[in-house]
């Protein structure tokens, strides 16, 4: 009797095993399993995700010091070794390839834009034509494919401008720290310490008068369209930016917004380089160190490393992981 | 300032000519009266760091025309990174001293930043620990375990009343997926690297003091080469290495390789000339 109840009871942990990838359509595949005592090497690795197939070449490392060898495994799968010297041709592929470590903060690059800048009267000569006069430019930012541009103004009236090169204007207050702009460069927000024009000749009265305002200014988000979104504490705001596929997200308070509505929120901080959301927004997932977790509440092992991908109109991510301290473990799911 | 123009020996020469004098004086710590005899000697001659001194403004290569946009990269971040000098200031330690020692590192992060992906090694060292992945992290490119041993030897030393907050993670205690995701964390912010530069100062200074008195740049000499082959490493050991070149540019280990004290000195040289 006893038997049968643990067959049952063990029939069902298989079906559930079985059918928990099968619901969520995810594919796993063992790439390999590492010999005792070989890490993988820091550098001499290949995993480009993002061509189909996907091209997997690998080195692992056994040893220290002198003793040190090398195990290659290319992209057939094949395990060679151990060598003293890995042969370069394993991570060949990815010589040129310049791989993705995300940088939260990373400031745009504003080489050569001086040239767009008329410093006498704060307009801006853009495509042949001129915006402005408006004052004095205090910040500016251009879209990746240099065809929009937008731009702060002070005014003589010391009040501040937002405005871009298709005669969009909206006036904003606060200390204006960045301006983020779609992919397409249709769009753009500006990120806003505070709610007091620091230019403003009664500023310092009215900050002696608002110790709160002066001591923790929150943060506003203006956007070219005119919308508004805040306050936010500055303790609570952590990131906004825009997808690859130009969906605008607020990461504050824990909770991600995506185009103003709430999409989820997560229990501890996680970088904006480990969320992922889907090109139709309808799907999401965050990684931290330890396992990567799904709206559906499925988790696996956090991965080395991943892409989002779209192949025919369908969108992927793929990862590889290292499970039991020895399989690398391929994943493929429908995103 | 041009030091590149002011060619005389080559570098590694001078340094070789030295060897034998660091390598005495800290051979005689051992045997007592023999070597405050040594010790002695060596002073009452024309000491090693003055020949040092007097070659400390000519050499090439030129490595700002060697290492390029990766050297104009690690000038960038010290000159932007005022807080980097102010903090070191504060703490009681000479900025170009501390910053000479992990220069060579901010050209090497800067040329290795497009091509390692850092975030799957950190993965696996929070899931797996140090055996299975220990890399270079940060501007400063230090390792965890470089960082756990900084730790350990802060409590080791007596040191830790300055540096609390690096010795939190309880080193001495068994590890946990915890403690090694909060010094990834930390090893990727530029503050703590900075602190766990002036804990690296402070330990060499208590583990070498019979450097305290000779010349800045033979003493940067010394601290680069440790800093960069492993601090706690026999003083010979890290003596052999300061004419070892191994510093390389990128991923290529075949490309030409050059002296990483040398870098270091070459920056040094270059603050303090300005």
């Amino acid at each position: 009797m006893k038997k049968n109840y643990f067959l049952t009871l063990l029939f069902f942990v298989v079906l559930f095993a079985i059918n928990l990838p099968a619901q969520t359509g995810v594919e796993k595949k063992i790439i390999a399993t590492l010999g005792p005592g070989e890490t993988l090497a820091n550098s001499e690795n290949c995993f480009l995700l993002n061509k189909n197939p996907e091209y997997i070449s690998f080195v692992t490392v056994a040893g220290s010091g002198s003793d040190k060898q090398y195990f290659c495994y290319g992209k057939d799968g094949k395990r060679t070794g151990p060598v003293k010297q890995p042969d370069a041709a394993y991570w060949a592929e990815c010589a040129d390839n310049v791989v993705d470590n995300c940088v939260s903060d990373d400031q745009p690059d504003l080489t050569g834009m001086e040239k767009y800048l008329d410093p006498n009267d704060g307009s801006i000569l853009f495509k042949g034509k001129k915006f402005g006069p408006y004052g004095q430019i205090i910040l500016f930012n251009m879209s990746p494919d240099e065809q929009y541009i937008y731009a702060i103004a002070l005014s003589a009236e010391m009040k501040m401008l937002y405005f871009d090169n298709t005669g969009r204007k909206v006036d904003i207050t606060g200390m204006p720290e960045q301006i983020i702009i779609s992919p397409d460069g249709k769009t753009s927000y500006v990120k806003v310490k505070g709610s007091l024009n620091p230019f403003d000749p009664e500023a310092l009265q009215k900050m002696i008068n608002d110790p709160e305002e002066t001591n923790n200014p929150k943060v506003f988000l203006f956007g070219i369209d005119g919308n508004k979104y805040g306050p936010y504490p500055s303790s609570s705001f952590n990131d906004t930016w825009f997808t690859p596929s130009g969906q605008w997200v607020i990461y504050a308070n824990s909770e991600i917004y995506l185009n103003g509505k709430l999409l989820f929120k997560v229990d501890e901080y996680v970088s904006r380089c480990d969320i992922w959301i889907s090109t139709t927004g309808t799907n999401y997932a965050w990684a931290n160190y330890e396992k990567i977790m799904f709206r559906d509440g499925s988790s696996f092992i956090a991965p080395l490393t991943i892409e989002y991908i779209v192949e025919n109109s369908k969108g992927y991510l793929k990862w590889i992981s290292l499970e039991d301290e020895k399989n690398l473990v391929f994943y493929r799911r429908p995103f | 300032m041009d030091i590149a123009g002011r060619r005389e020996e080559p570098r590694f020469l001078q340094k070789a000519f030295l060897i034998p004098f660091y390598k005495m004086l800290f051979h005689c710590e051992k045997i007592g009266l023999a070597g405050i005899v040594l010790l002695l000697f060596i002073f009452i001659l024309p000491s090693p760091h003055l020949v040092f001194s007097q070659f400390s403004a000519h050499y090439e290569p030129d490595y700002k025309e060697v290492f390029g946009k990766d050297y104009e990269y690690a000038l960038k971040t010290i000159e932007n990174g005022r807080w980097m000098t102010d903090t070191l200031e504060n703490d009681g330690f000479d900025p170009n001293f501390a910053l000479a020692i992990i220069f060579p590192e901010l050209i090497r992060y800067s040329s290795l930043i497009d091509y390692i992906q850092v975030k799957g090694l950190e993965v696996l060292y929070v899931q797996y620990g140090m055996d299975y992945a220990d890399f270079s992290i940060g501007l400063f490119q230090m390792k965890p375990s470089f960082a756990k041993r900084i730790e350990v030897d802060l409590l080791k030393n007596s040191l830790i009343d300055k540096y609390t907050s690096l010795s939190a993670l309880k080193p001495d205690s068994s590890e946990t997926i915890e403690i090694r995701k909060e010094r990834i964390i930390r090893l990727k912010n530029d503050y703590y690297q900075l602190l766990y530069l002036e804990a690296f100062i402070c330990i060499m200074d208590n583990l070498h003091q019979e450097l305290a008195k000779i010349a800045p740049t033979d003493k940067l000499i010394f601290y680069s080469t440790a800093y960069n082959t492993g601090y706690f490493k026999d003083s010979p050991v890290i003596m052999d290495e300061m004419t070892r070149k191994s510093f390389y540019q990128g991923l290529d280990s075949k490309s030409v390789k050059y002296s990483y004290s040398d870098i270091s000195l070459w920056y040094y040289i270059s603050r303090k000339e300005r």
